[in-house]
């Protein structure tokens, strides 16, 4: 969660091939392939049944390795990560599935996602007990891809779904995407007072386009347009920063003037009683 | 209706828009077809969102993968996508 508190800082000038445009695809969850007719960049979606490629070289592929060492999702073991995970979930009710190669479901937990295992235990270890226990999270599953269309991520019946995208990409858009899921379960959870309390002040910061972005996958700039056109697409990025960078979310609020301050101070008290008085750095 | 169209081919990045001046274009709409577009950049992908935010901008004929890409982005809710012209300005 810290790493999203800080800049993604640029690793062009640390990175030999590496540049600006490709760092952008590879944070973004594309990657470089060898293949028999050459290198290409892009990616499989919807577990192969789409894809999107374009011709690369071998300078591009050297780029992409160095790059997923230093900022990417590498395949490991850590089970004790995977251990503390399961006794987490187990504990309370919430079913961990994995699906590593895409196309089924693994009937146990894949040992090899260890290092996302430590960035789920992370995320889910600041979080009140009570986020864990409710009807709207019975279910995280790593791995896969959806049933109607490529997404990275999805919230859906319950379920946390991070698919085969979101665990192949960048540590720090996983942790976003993560978040912003289990963003979702809570503001289904939300009793409706709340939410129209949540609404009625979200329509102030609408008009005022004063809107937090971090970054991750996309710009911050495309992070505030997704807050800016839904509803509950704001309510899961609000709970992401409320967790991941409670500190600069506060920040930005006493930045705020008038009414749009207003409106942020009383949304973040609603927040902040939603997590029973807890307050992330 | 006023609209401009802009007929896009190959790898569409930051890069090969930005000097279209797409924000700039006449028209009250502003309609991309994706016909021959191969590959979309996420920096693409930006610029794409940050437009729709401020004029009415359609994109037409994508492939089934450009449409992908934009729902891997989470842009699928943002950006208005239509099968060809006639049903952009239907």
């Amino acid at each position: 969660m810290q790493e999203l508190r800080r800049d993604w800082p640029s690793q062009v000038e640390k990175v030999p091939h590496l540049t600006d445009e490709l760092e952008k695809e590879f944070r973004f969850g594309q990657r470089i392939s060898k293949t028999d007719r050459g290198y290409f960049m892009g990616g499989p979606i919807k577990g192969g049944t789409s894809s999107m490629w374009y011709p690369s070289n071998v300078d591009d592929f050297r780029a992409y390795l160095s790059w997923q060492k230093l900022e990417g999702l590498c395949e490991g073991r850590d089970d004790d990560a995977l251990e503390r995970l399961l006794g987490l979930l187990e504990g309370n009710g919430v079913e961990l599935a994995t699906r590593h190669a895409a196309r089924q479901l693994d009937p146990e937990p894949y040992p090899g996602f260890g290092p996302i295992y430590e960035l789920c235990l992370a995320g889910l270890e600041a979080l009140p007990p009570k986020h864990l226990q409710r009807p709207q999270f019975r279910k995280l599953q790593l791995g896969g891809w959806g049933p109607d269309g490529a997404k990275a991520s999805a919230y859906e019946k319950g379920s946390v779904l991070m698919y085969e995208f979101a665990i192949r990409g960048a540590r720090r858009t996983f942790v976003g995407l993560f978040l912003h899921e289990l963003g979702h379960a809570h503001e289904q959870a939300l009793p409706p007072l709340q939410r129209e309390k949540l609404k009625h002040h979200y329509k102030v910061v609408n008009e005022a386009d004063a809107f937090v972005g971090l970054e991750f996958l996309l710009e911050p700039s495309t992070r505030r347009l997704h807050q800016k056109f839904v509803f509950e697409e704001f309510l899961a990025e609000t709970y992401l920063i409320y967790t991941a960078c409670g500190a600069l979310l506060r920040r930005f609020i006493a930045d705020q003037t008038g009414p749009v301050r207003t409106a942020w101070e009383e949304m973040y008290s609603i927040f902040r009683g939603t997590f029973d008085g807890v307050e992330y750095e | 209706m006023a609209h401009t169209v802009l007929r896009l081919k190959g790898k569409l990045d930051f890069a090969s828009l930005e000097p279209l001046g797409l924000e700039e274009r006449q028209g009250e709409i502003l309609i991309l077809d994706f016909g021959e577009v191969v590959y979309v950049a996420s920096s693409a992908l930006a610029v794409l969102a940050k437009l729709s935010s401020v004029r009415d901008v359609r994109l037409v004929r994508l492939t089934t993968r450009v449409k992908d890409v934009i729902g891997l982005a989470g842009l699928d809710r943002l950006l208005k996508v239509f099968d060809d012209e006639k049903s952009a300005l239907a």
